[in-house]
């Protein structure tokens, strides 16, 4: 979900290799629920322990991690808090959808139409607190830091990286440009390999960074011009926007000074320029605690010991080399 | 119009010591000689490399211009020539390449793609807090770095009242000292003591093609500034360090 931006904004795909010593600010829920969408069986159905417990999402927070890391890349994870009142309407309707989206699923998987019921059962993700909790002690485990956002963890990360504590925000969603963040970073923890969902085309899913200041002055707006043109469109605390208005549109009514007729938005503008962020966090990468993950993991969720293992020798490997090494880059 | 004329040898090592640390350069050329600063892709580690034209048995422009080079196409070409070569430098602006003319018992002429590195041209020297500044063999230092790659992957270089390089691992641990009196050090200013580690990969590169002399400049929890000359050209290798425990 998020604003939809993604047709007016300058994007420059990148090389993942790119990011090298780089931090980013990953926004957890929003990789989280790509987990739990993209790592499933062929008939759709997310990935389970013996139990019946869906693994998925810690799979894709696993192995995603030990990648990034390995590339030089220190991922530090913000979790959401208690999201503002004004987002209440867009997840009435996300759970809307997931409804609806499960009985077709059902429907599907009941008539053997695989495809069907893996397009379905994509969007019934959701994400239930014992697996944020469990996500949070898997990353304890690998040493890998997390931040408790107040709210918005969006806007939480946009904030550390506005603070200089982390390179990068890496989200799927375009809202982080609205928080001020200075350069997103979009597909970081999806890229390779995609499956078109519903087609059976692939493309090749590449890390592109949109640049707030580069967007800004391609569009020629301001910050709040683009808040503004973001409302018209629709946020997740408006949802839809202005009926009939695309960004074109929007950005020519904001341009004309005309954004104050069609509503009064003061409190959703305030959400973006100041939202409900805090200090109180640190980011420390620790060695990784081989047993603590094996007990999560392998005990646990009974993922293949052999694997796991390899991913933490991977990191432990590139903790000492990579994540350890400076850059020139603070002392211009 | 640039051309420049010089032994095949010289511009073989310094391309070699420029290509230890990076692969696209912009190379400037000016009214007073040839420079390039560039940092690796990872930002660890920087170069700024300068030659004078009084270097070149010729020399001859009429303009500036940055040029892209990527160094391991351009060390291909020249690692083909022959000691006593003698290489002229041309810079053919319509076909975008820059030729080297390799004159020996044959004339060769290599044309070398330039490539296009407007990113990085416009570099800054950062500013660096060292305390400490050691002149000593290269010889030594790159020995020294092989002691300590016995036991670790990670080297401190430290300045008190002489010069150190301590390594630890889980093996064991190995500390070289170079002091006063001893015919590797040629001299060592302390203004305050000075310890930080270095990645050893990066450092052996780097040292590879230092001849003879160098110059090391060290602080606490600080880039290191390594300078030195190749037959007239002078370098200056900049490496940032680990993160201390």
């Amino acid at each position: 979900m998020g604003v939809n931006l993604g047709e007016i904004v300058p994007k420059k795909k990148v090389d993942i290799s790119d990011l090298k010593g780089k931090s980013v600010a990953i926004d957890a829920y929003n990789a989280l629920y790509q987990f739990l969408a993209i790592i499933r069986q062929r008939d759709g159905t997310p990935l389970k322990n013996s139990k019946g417990e869906v693994t998925s999402h810690l799979s894709g927070l696993f192995y995603r991690s030990v990648n990034l890391i390995e590339q030089g890349i220190r991922p530090i994870y913000v979790f959401d808090g208690k999201p503002p009142e004004q987002k209440f309407q867009t997840i009435e309707k996300r759970k809307e959808i997931k409804e609806d989206a499960r009985e077709k699923y059902i429907d599907a998987k009941s008539r053997g139409d695989f495809k069907e019921a893996k397009k379905y059962s994509q969007m019934t993700s959701s994400l239930k607190g014992d697996m944020v909790n469990s996500s949070k002690e898997l990353l304890t485990s690998m040493g890998i830091p997390y931040i408790e956002a107040p709210s918005e963890g969006e806007a939480q990360a946009a904030y550390v990286v506005l603070k200089g504590d982390a390179d990068l925000s890496a989200s799927q969603d375009y809202d982080s440009i609205l928080f001020g963040a200075p350069s997103l970073v979009r597909n970081l923890t999806i890229s390779g390999k995609r499956k078109i969902p519903g087609k059976d085309l692939f493309v090749d899913v590449v890390p592109e960074i949109i640049d707030y200041e580069n967007v800004l002055n391609y569009l020629n707006l301001s910050r709040n011009q683009l808040i503004e043109v973001a409302i018209l469109i629709g946020t997740d605390y408006n949802p839809g926007g202005i009926k009939g208005i695309g960004p074109k549109k929007a950005i020519e009514i904001v341009k004309e000074g005309k954004f104050g007729e069609y509503g009064e938005f003061d409190q959703i503008i305030n959400l973006f320029l100041d939202p409900t962020v805090s200090d109180n966090y640190t980011i420390s990468f620790e060695k990784p605690d081989k047993d603590k993950i094996i007990k999560i993991l392998c005990d646990k969720y009974e993922f293949s010991e052999l694997r796991v293992e390899k991913g933490i020798e991977r990191i432990a490997f590139s903790l000492e080399n990579t994540l350890k090494q400076k850059t020139l880059d603070k002392y211009f | 119009m640039f051309e420049a004329v010089l032994s095949a040898e010289t511009w073989r090592k310094c391309v070699t010591a420029i290509g230890s640390l990076v692969e696209e350069v912009p190379l400037k050329i000016t009214a007073e000689g040839i420079e390039l600063r560039a940092m690796d892709p990872s930002h660890v580690s920087m170069i700024d490399f300068k030659m004078n034209k009084e270097v070149f048995a010729e020399y001859k422009t009429d303009k500036e211009a940055i040029i892209g080079i990527d160094i391991e196409d351009m060390s291909k070409f020249i690692n083909r020539s022959r000691s006593d070569d003698i290489l002229v430098l041309k810079l053919d602006e319509e076909k975008n390449k820059i030729l080297m003319v390799l004159k020996g018992t044959s004339t060769r002429r290599f044309g070398c793609q330039l490539i296009d590195v407007t990113e990085q041209s416009n570099l800054k020297m950062p500013t660096l807090n060292t305390t400490s500044k050691v002149r000593l063999s290269s010889q030594a230092f790159r020995e020294g770095l092989k002691d300590a790659n016995i036991v670790s992957d990670h080297v401190s270089l430290r300045a008190d009242d002489a010069f150190y390089m301590n390594a630890e691992g889980d093996t064991g641990d190995i500390e070289v000292k170079i002091e006063k009196g001893d015919p590797d050090l040629y001299e060592i200013i302390v203004s305050a003591g000075a310890s930080s580690t270095f990645n050893l990969s990066y450092l052996t590169d780097m040292s590879k093609s230092i001849p003879g002399e160098m110059s090391i400049e060290i602080g606490n929890d600080m880039p290191v500034k390594i300078e030195f000359e190749i037959e007239g050209a002078s370098f200056v290798f900049i490496l940032a360090p680990r993160v201390e425990r």
